[in-house]
């Protein structure tokens, strides 16, 4: 049975979508999702962000944006990044809402990462299945996206590997951390 | 028919052909088809199902395994057909089966458990059932204890299941059966087992080979227990504690990282359930070992009702989508509960507890009662219906029954006080309250109103925090659908104005100070009780503070609050208008509010130009009780000028439109401001440069203004030098009043004043004499020149010498009796000099005989020298000057006896024209002659005694017809 990834950034939009894209690509079982109260998008200002509701399509987020200022979000990335999400699936998603399982799920954030298990513990326990949930921090802009997609995509294929991930997991990050020089956050819990 | 047939091709196919994944798939059709299509031939097809568990490939096997889970949850009772496939896949080769089947063994293991433990016959079967049972629990159990790491978390699992399972079971247990006791389950022995198990998982975590991963899942599991069984918390603080210090030890850094990372979410997480506050302060501590912020720890403490709070909220947010939600989730736990034939009403009552802080935050009618409706509902129909719908459960309520029951509710949410105080959830039930409050009608907030006020000491809080869940929800904080709806402050501004009305009316001073400073908007009606509230006399002063300090700290309301303050300063009432001047001039000392004050002052000002008061400057009571005054009174122009006048002092600039203002008034008016104006204006000081402009610029028509205020303040000092040649300035270029120089007299050079002093006695007699007495207090001061001095005698010189052209006689007879009546400065000393130095004149001032005789009425005791000015009066030949000489005479008169002997020193012509006016001063000087003796008889000159003499014959016709002149 091949594994089950999910990767979890705030806005479901950068991180996570680089991932999903370069995880799917290399035939990796892969979802992503956001965890934030909306999916926020750089605005004209810091100030001002461009905030949508998860329900939102990426199309309508293209649209919309390309309305409002084309040459300025084309020029900082944005609608090239929209444009990429809008190929892969139809809208974010939010990790919270979601009942889907998983046997690891990647955050990019320690925030991310404590949302998530705060959000497994107070799940309904049912099968007793385990998941690892494992953060490993990725700065969110486009250029660390990518670094960070490749790694992750680089540690989901070492996973997908192994014969018994939840002995071999300690290994492999391990291993990852010497390499990388990351610092990696751990933890299993159990659907 | 149609179901077997398939489940036979499939079960074929399943045997014979294919990779690994298509023969689960075919599997898992056939378990999709037996256990959710027709259960029936479950019976029919277990054996072939079952064979499938001797396969070579481990993903049938333990597809298998789920088979039987299901099967199992369906019907418990299968468990003794499948316990001997249970025992041989426990012992796989492949450790994903053992895995699979460790995992399994959990609902399994709980659903017989529960079954057993309602079944009444046990037979022999049964027993032997239960003993496998056993044997593969011990297996399980004694993983913990193997070197095999691989197994070992799901082991955890389940040693968490049956910690937290047999009491669980054991409550049910004596629930459903009478007797306590059946033949396999001993509640005692079930009791002893659980609390090993949890030794066990204890144990299990302080040993040293364990890995993270499992040291992970260990914690969560003892976590878990914790949550439910509290008597193990401090228990478990304290193996935590031991982890803390051994941890790094064992593990290498991010691990030890991420374990504590563990802990410390788990902490977090369980604070939430401990109510007891005797651990607190080992739990902060702890937590703190553990890296969590303080701020995290408030966040997760049940005092601050943050539990759960994504529930909350999530809940708020999607209100309606969460409704469904939820309620499909409930309807999803029923069905899998029916299926394991769980005891029911236990089932019914987690669930009821699990809703609880749903059902209380998402209150609506319909929700609340249909919840409460469905589980009575469905706990009734549990045990008959096999297969579950909600929507055949619910039946719709009558709306009076909803009505009395979320009454009911709420009435005994109030009601729990006590107990939740005990408990440490009284803020969660604060909240609850607040939210039912804010979202229910009417009916609810009266109540809840009744409430607070039935003991407002205690519970002003839920005031405060009711308030806040209003503006919350008037700013649409809380929905995420709605965020464009119109913000609507009604309902918070009702409540505030309520609780703002009850304080006022009750007379709680301090919590209508905290409400109105602590509210978060405060409305037009809420400024509006403050208003009447600055208004009553007992609490204006404590109004007004409130009022400042709202013009300091809201900036927002600041103009509103300033304005109510202004309008205050004239307010029927002095102590108020007092008090709001008192607080006025504080603000005014601070820069920002320092130009609307002025304005408002000098708007107040121009008032006075109108025919009448203004309404404006009426409160609103005065407006009702009497129509307002069509003429200016005292009191109105009182309030016009209270703010302006408290405000001069501090800025002399605001002077200079009252003499414009002060031209246009009325006579009334005028008098009044001359009247009030001197306070203010003596605290201005003499030296300020805006009364030197005002001078400068006076406007025709304000030169009384002027005066006054110069007046006031040259009272007692000297007035400097710039204002005093501003004011002569004036007086000679533009208004020759000389009334102008008064106040400046101290000012004035000495010849200046002789120079005016004929303008100054054609004053009003009043005026005169403040004149004078200016200018002979000179004296006291020392900063005058010395040459600048006027003595008292100069003054009185002066005035003797004053001309008759340019002032008639009798003004300056009035002048000069002034000076004479001030005896304390005209001593007998002056007068000597005075009439000393007069007499030397030539020619002799008009009215110095008249001085001579005032000076003798004065001061009988003179008697001597005036006889010495008589007799330099005959060598100056007095009889000169017709009213010197008649002064002469009449002095002669008044000074009898004394004035005898002068009288023979005249010339006989003149000593003759003296005694034929008066017979009496013949008569006299005949009688001295007499008595003089005869050596002084013969010093007479017998030219003068032949006059005496010959005049005494025909004195009386003489004397006639000098009297008749």
């Amino acid at each position: 049975m091949p594994l089950r990834f999910a990767v979890v950034c705030s806005s479901n939009q950068n991180r996570s979508m680089e991932a999903h894209n370069f995880m799917s690509k290399r035939g990796l079982l892969v979802r992503s999702y956001g965890s934030g109260q909306q999916v926020k998008l750089p605005g004209p200002s810091l100030e001002k962000p461009n905030v949508y509701t998860f329900d939102t399509p990426y199309e309508f987020m293209y649209k919309d944006l390309y309305n409002k200022d084309a040459s300025l979000y084309t020029q900082n990335g944005v609608l090239h990044m929209l444009d990429r999400n809008r190929r892969i699936k139809e809208k974010p998603e939010r990790f919270q809402d979601s009942r889907e399982r998983f046997d690891v799920i990647f955050t990019v954030e320690e925030r991310i990462f404590d949302q998530v298990m705060e959000d497994l513990e107070n799940r309904d326990k049912r099968t007793n299945e385990i998941v690892h949930v494992i953060n490993i921090d990725v700065i969110d802009n486009p250029e660390d996206a990518t670094l960070g997609a490749f790694m992750l995509c680089e540690l989901g294929q070492k996973m997908e590997a192994t014969n018994d991930l939840d002995n071999a997991i300690d290994e492999i990050l391990t291993e990852f951390e010497l390499k990388t020089k990351r610092t990696v956050l751990h933890a299993v819990s159990f659907y | 028919m149609i179901f077997s047939l398939k489940i036979v091709d499939l079960l074929n196919q399943a045997l014979l052909y294919g990779n690994d994944s298509t023969r689960v798939k075919h599997l898992r059709h056939v378990q999709e088809l037996i256990l959710r299509k027709d259960p029936s031939l479950l019976n029919h097809f277990l054996e072939e199902v079952l064979s499938f568990q001797t396969d070579k490939s481990p993903e049938i096997k333990k597809t298998i395994i789920s088979f039987i889970e299901e099967a199992c949850q369906q019907n418990p009772k299968l468990i003794v057909k499948v316990i001997d496939s249970l025992t041989l896949l426990l012992h796989d080769d492949n450790v994903f089966v053992q895995k699979k089947l460790i995992l399994s063994m959990v609902s399994i293991y709980k659903s017989t458990l529960a079954w057993l433990s309602k079944s009444e016959s046990i037979d022999e079967l049964v027993c032997s059932v239960w003993d496998m049972m056993t044997n593969i629990k011990n297996h399980i159990v004694s993983i913990l204890n193997s070197n095999d790491d691989r197994l070992c978390t799901v082991a955890i699992k389940f040693i968490e299941m049956l910690a937290l399972t047999l009491t669980r079971h054991e409550q049910d247990f004596s629930i459903n059966s009478n007797a306590n006791d059946n033949e396999i389950l001993f509640r005692t022995k079930l009791e002893q087992e659980e609390k090993e198990m949890t030794e066990k998982l204890l144990e299990f975590i302080l040993s040293e080979k364990l890995s993270s991963v499992n040291l992970i899942a260990a914690v969560e599991a003892v976590s878990n227990i914790a949550r439910q069984r509290s008597d193990y918390i401090s228990r478990i603080l304290q193996i935590f504690e031991v982890l803390h210090v051994n941890l790094s030890s064992n593990f290498i850094d991010s691990q030890v990282s991420s374990v504590r990372k563990t802990i410390k979410l788990k902490l977090l997480n369980l604070l939430k359930y401990s109510a007891s506050s005797s651990i607190q302060s080992q739990y902060s501590t702890l937590l703190a070992d553990f890296g969590a912020t303080q701020a995290e720890i408030l966040k997760y403490s049940p005092k601050v009702v943050q539990e759960s709070k994504r529930k909350f909220i999530s809940n708020d947010h999607s209100e309606n989508i969460k409704k469904s939600k939820t309620m499909n989730n409930v309807k999803l736990d029923i069905d899998q509960d029916i299926k394991q034939e769980k005891s029911v009403p236990n089932i019914i009552d987690v669930q009821r507890n699990d809703l609880l802080p749903w059902v209380s935050s998402t209150v609506d009618h319909k929700i609340l009662s249909t919840s409460i409706d469905f589980i009575s509902n469905s706990s009734k129909q549990q045990k008959k219906i096999k297969s579950f719908k909600l929507s055949n459960a619910l039946k719709p309520l009558e709306f009076n029954d909803i009505q009395r029951m979320s009454l009911d509710s709420f009435h005994r949410v109030l009601n729990a006080e006590v107990i939740c105080d005990g408990h440490g959830v009284d803020q969660i039930r604060q909240k609850v309250m607040t939210r039912l409050v804010c979202l229910f009608e009417q009916s609810f907030r009266n109540i809840y109103e009744d409430y607070i006020f039935a003991d407002v000491r205690e519970r002003y809080d839920l005031a405060f925090i009711w308030l806040y869940q209003e503006y919350v929800y008037a700013n649409g904080y809380l929905t995420i659908f709605d965020r464009n709806k119109k913000k609507n402050f009604t309902k918070y501004d009702n409540i505030l104005c309520r609780l703002l009305e009850y304080f006022f009316q009750e007379k709680y001073e301090d919590l209508f100070s905290r409400l109105i400073t602590s509210a978060p908007i405060i409305t037009d009606n809420a400024l509006f009780i403050l208003k009447r509230y600055c208004q009553n006399e007992n609490y204006s002063h404590h109004g007004m503070n409130i009022l400042r300090s709202l013009i300091i700290s809201r900036i927002i309301i600041r103009e509103k609050c300033l304005n109510l303050l202004l309008i205050l300063t004239h307010n029927e009432d002095i102590s108020i208008r007092n008090n709001s001047l008192n607080v006025i001039q504080s603000l005014h000392e601070k820069k920002e509010f320092k130009i609307s004050i002025e304005q408002y002052a000098l708007k107040c000002l121009s008032y006075l130009r109108t025919l009448k008061p203004p309404e404006i400057l009426f409160s609103d009571n005065e407006k009702l009780l009497i129509v307002p005054a069509d003429a200016w009174t005292e009191d109105s122009i009182h309030r016009c000028l209270s703010l302006y006048l408290s405000l001069i002092s501090s800025s002399h600039h605001l002077i200079q439109p009252l003499s414009n203002i002060y031209i246009e008034v009325d006579k009334d008016i005028k008098r009044v401001i001359l009247q009030i104006l001197e306070t203010p204006v003596r605290a201005m000081g003499v030296a300020s440069l805006e009364l030197l402009k005002l001078v400068k610029n006076c406007p025709i028509g304000a030169e009384a203004l002027i005066t006054h205020i110069l007046h006031i303040h040259t009272q007692q000092m000297t007035p400097s030098r710039d204002i005093v040649e501003n004011i002569q300035d004036l007086y000679h270029k533009r208004i020759p009043d000389v009334r102008l120089l008064i106040p400046i007299l101290s000012g004035l050079g000495k010849c200046d004043i002789i120079n005016t002093l004929p303008k100054f006695i054609k004053l009003p007699l009043p005026m005169v004499k403040e004149v004078f007495k200016r200018v002979l207090s000179l004296k006291d001061s020392s900063r005058t020149l010395k040459t600048n001095l006027i003595l008292p005698s100069e003054l009185l010189i002066a005035l003797h010498r004053i001309s008759l052209e340019e002032c008639e006689l009798k003004t300056i007879i009035n002048a000069t009796s002034i000076c004479f009546n001030e005896c304390s400065t005209y001593t007998s000393d002056i007068l000597v000099d005075v009439l000393q130095q007069l007499v030397e004149m030539t020619p002799i001032p008009i009215l110095f005989m008249r001085t001579v005789l005032q000076a003798f009425s004065f001061y009988p005791k003179m008697v001597h020298f005036i006889m010495n000015i008589l007799q330099r009066l005959i060598s100056k030949q007095a009889w000169k000057q017709p009213r010197i000489w008649e002064g002469f005479i009449k002095c002669c008169e008044k000074t009898r006896p004394h004035s005898y002997p002068i009288l023979l020193q005249l010339p006989p012509a003149q000593l003759k024209h003296v005694l034929q006016i008066t017979s009496e001063l013949r008569d006299g000087l005949v009688g001295h002659i007499r008595s003089m003796s005869s050596a002084q008889h013969s010093s007479i000159p017998s030219s003068r005694s032949i006059v005496i003499e010959d005049d005494s014959e025909n004195i009386l016709p003489v004397s006639l017809s000098n009297s008749t002149q």
